[in-house]
């Protein structure tokens, strides 16, 4: 019920307010006169009639005592004139009627004595009139008396039938002017309410055309100066208020945005910066690891053969310190994004595996990795990130590893639906780590002690980026050690199971059944027949590299300096490789694998393409296979690197696993 | 109380109504209550009637059972605070007699009662139409075996005798008398 009024419009309870109000009012009045006048009407008729009882008592005292019935009679006959007097006599002292008069001799219904004595038993008595009041008239008996001496009463009984017409013609009247009154007052309160509501409705109006069109330069007419005038000029006051702070924000909005598109600007510049800067450095270092390691493919005295090492392990170092930073900086930039790829996770493992083996075979360590047999052959997530935090906890196993060996463990931590969290666990018998140190070397630049960076080198950047590669991949990572006897440094990632599984590959099962020693050799297999390729590549230093290496690798190498060039020589000779460089005058590698790829010569048009860039960035790879190559090789390339993508290229392997089938 | 008493036996030997024609009452009787209760309809002058311990004095000439009857009926009543006295014969003036009651047998003395009382305020009471004619101011003559009452308007103001009009309701003048039979 509040609710219900609580919902209803101001006109609709201030009506119900005013009628109900009236409606009270009109009726208590209209009672209260009513009854006011009945009880008048009673008491006058009370009044009247004691009147005229005395009246006849004292003028027929002298008809009873000398015994005059005549006169008596005659003095009630007097009583004919007052319609209301039903009934009348005079009894003597021995309540006998002396005389009598009534008003219609047909109405002879009344028992007066029975009346009488009614009326002496419950009548009110004041002096010598004792009187009733009943629903049909009212009696009353009067003394007479003559000197002290009672001599006889006079009864008379006033009929209420005009008292009651009297009555009801008053109720009417009352009925009728309360109705005028009601009616009069109504339309005093819609005029009231007209009055009250017209600016409230034109203010409501206004409201909800400001909140249609937003325009708050409209202004609302004030029509009087009393409160209602007072909430227009606070309106238009707040409306004006709220078209400054409008236009301010506007302005403000308008420097944000500028101010932000600034900064996406200078973020902009920022990213462009980093991948000038990564390109700039490893388009030297792949010149300069490139010629050291053609360099240790020569005959050498042992003195040289340690410098070439020496400038060969610098080298690395650094491309590992700049990939460091460049990981840290897009990570503390948000600009790091994990790609979500199906990969065998078995050969993944056992790929990293390899590809550290030899390093850590040189320093007489033995690598092992034990793989359960329940993880799930087929997954979803970035392959090359997980490779990325292994490599980093492997390479510092065998960094700080001097006799022993350095087990990687994986098996499944929780498997819910799809949803697979791998343990992953890689444990050495190095120097360890304090206790106290081991809380903060997943922090920025921080190593176990400061006598770490002058034994082993590093930035202490490795294990933060690690850090932050396991959390995105929604992770924990953690470390139990205890000095010279080892640590473990383990991690979980949650990954996806991809739908289209097969059974891990035997070697993985025997990898994780039994101990082996990695099969590869520190020597490089050269590819058994002479592969011909196309090497497209701009900066000279790495041209001659390249041709260096992909000579010494026993392959026949076409030069071409630029996009344009390398298209021709595609469109007119067969290629088993095309190595493309992405970044290159007159056309770059992106446009000119297009074209190839619109060779109309199958032959030509299919030919694998490597793209071979000093461009680190996660969306540089994506932009290769967009444009149409098969592979992605980062520069600087390692030996090894390039020679299993020249061997997967030119033999069916890699074409069977090219991301762009033609 | 006395007078209910009276008026009571009145009752039971006259029930429904005082009319003289259907009571066996004798009419004195009637006449007696009647000048009794006359004195309540005549303004009495207080100096005429002396101190309360002067009784009012009422004279029954001409009819000894008058005055008896009169004498048992005001026994122990008053008038205006006067003990009344019922006297057969004047023991003393007749001025001093406020109401001089006259049997028939001495309606002939009337004149000279009002000539002995000439200037006094008494009140003469008599039984017929030659008393009134004779200078007497009140009668009760039986009209249809019923008395009724009858004045004499000159001779009550010639006596400054002030009557209430409620008496004048039902007592009839004297000029209208030729009405009635003798």
């Amino acid at each position: 019920m509040r609710n219900t009024i609580q919902g209803l419009p101001i006109y609709a309870k201030v009506n119900i307010i005013v009628w109900g109000i009236s409606l009270g009012i009109v009726v208590i009045m209209c009672t209260f006169f009513c009854l006011e006048l009945f009880l008048s009407f009673k008491t006058n008729m009370l009044y009247t009639t004691q009147i005229l009882g005395e009246v006849i008592s004292q003028n027929t005292s002298a008809s009873l005592v000398f015994n005059d019935q005549e006169t008596a009679s005659e003095l009630l006959s007097g009583l004919a004139s007052n319609k209301q007097i039903s009934y009348a006599c005079i009894r003597d002292a021995q309540d006998t009627i002396f005389a009598s008069y009534q008003k219609n001799t047909k109405n002879s219904y009344r028992n007066i004595q029975d009346d009488i004595t009614y009326l002496r038993n419950n009548g009110v008595q004041k002096k010598n009139v004792t009187y009733l009041f009943t629903s049909a008239d009212l009696t009353m008996l009067q003394k007479i008396t003559l000197g002290e001496k009672t001599i006889g009463q006079t009864y008379i009984v006033v009929e209420l039938d005009n008292l009651v017409a009297d009555f009801n013609k008053f109720i009417s009247l009352t009925v009728i002017l309360s109705g005028i009154l009601f009616f009069l007052a109504m339309l005093l309160n819609a005029k009231m309410l007209r009055v009250i509501l017209r600016p409230i409705n034109h203010l409501v109006s206004a409201i909800d055309e400001i909140t249609r069109t937003k325009n708050y330069g409209l202004r609302v007419h004030k029509t009087s100066n009393d409160e209602l005038g007072k909430l227009m000029d606070g309106f238009n006051t707040m409306l004006q208020t709220i078209e400054q702070w409008g236009a301010q924000l506007k302005q403000a909005v308008a420097a944000e945005l500028t101010a932000k598109k600034e900064a996406q600007s200078a973020s902009r510049t920022k990213s462009q910066f980093l991948a000038n800067m990564s390109h700039e450095i490893r388009t030297p270092m792949n010149g300069v690891l490139g010629m050291v390691q053609i360099l240790q493919k020569t005959p050498l005295n042992d003195r040289q053969a340690r410098c070439a090492q020496l400038i060969r392990v610098s080298g690395q170092n650094l491309l590992s310190l700049i990939n460091d930073l460049l990981d840290f900086s897009k990570i503390e930039a948000g600009k790091l994004y994990l790609e979500s790829e199906t990969f065998n996770p078995y050969i993944l493992i056992n790929d990293t595996r390899d590809m550290l083996a030899v390093q850590a075979h040189t320093k007489g360590l033995a690598l092992i990795s034990l793989m359960c047999t329940d993880i799930p052959s087929a997954m979803q997530g970035d392959p090359n990130r997980i490779r990325q935090i292994l490599i980093n906890l492997m390479a510092n196993a065998i960094k700080f590893t001097q006799t022993g060996h350095i087990i990687i463990r994986v098996r499944v931590d929780q498997a819910n639906g799809n949803d697979v969290t791998l343990y992953v666990e890689v444990q050495d018998t190095g120097i360890g780590i304090a206790r106290h140190h081991q809380s903060k070397i997943f922090e920025s630049f921080v190593q176990g002690d400061s006598s770490t960076t002058r034994n082993f080198g590093g930035t202490g950047l490795g294990l933060a980026v690690t850090k932050e590669l396991v959390h995105m991949m929604k992770g924990e990572i953690g470390i139990t050690s205890r000095p010279n006897h080892g640590s473990t440094f383990w991690f979980t990632i949650r990954l996806q199971k991809s739908s289209s599984q097969e059974k891990p590959p035997k070697s993985c099962l025997q990898a994780a059944t039994t101990l082996t020693l990695p099969a590869r050799h520190p020597e490089t297999t050269r590819p058994s027949a002479k592969k011909k390729i196309l090497v497209v590549e701009d900066n000279e230093a790495n041209q001659e590299v390249l041709v260096d290496v992909l000579e010494f690798m026993n392959c026949s190498v076409t030069l071409a300096c630029d996009g344009k060039k390398a298209v021709y020589l595609a469109s007119q000779s067969s290629f088993d490789l095309i190595l493309m460089d992405c970044q290159m005058p007159v056309m770059d590698g992106f446009e000119a694998t297009r074209h190839i790829r619109d060779l109309e010569d199958p032959k030509h048009a299919n030919v694998p393409i490597v793209a071979m860039t000093a461009l680190a960035q996660e969306n540089d790879k994506k932009a290769c296979l967009d444009a149409g190559m098969n592979d992605y090789q980062s520069k600087p390339f390692s030996m090894d690197k390039l020679e299993h993508c020249i061997k997967k290229w030119t033999t069916n392997m890699g074409r069977d696993e090219s991301p762009n089938p033609r | 109380m006395l007078w209910a008493t009276l008026f009571g036996l009145y009752i039971i030997f006259f029930p429904g109504s005082l009319s003289a024609h259907k009571t066996t009452w004798d009419d004195t009787q009637i006449k007696a209550a009647f000048v009794y209760n006359l004195t309540y309809f005549i303004f009495w002058d207080q100096k005429d009637l002396g101190d309360l311990s002067q009784p009012f004095h009422i004279l029954a000439l001409g009819n000894d059972d008058m005055g008896d009857i009169l004498k048992k009926i005001t026994s122990h009543e008053a008038v205006m605070g006067h003990s009344i006295t019922v006297e057969n014969t004047p023991l003393r003036p007749l001025h001093e007699y406020p109401i001089i009651f006259v049997s028939d047998n001495m309606t002939s003395r009337t004149r000279q009662l009002q000539t002995e009382l000439h200037g006094c305020h008494t009140l003469l009471i008599g039984e017929n139409m030659q008393f009134l004619e004779q200078g007497g101011m009140i009668s009760f003559i039986c009209i249809k075996k019923k008395v009724k009452i009858y004045y004499n308007q000159r001779a009550l103001h010639a006596a400054d005798i002030h009557v209430s009009a409620k008496l004048y309701q039902i007592a009839i003048p004297l000029q209208d008398a030729g009405e009635f039979p003798q």
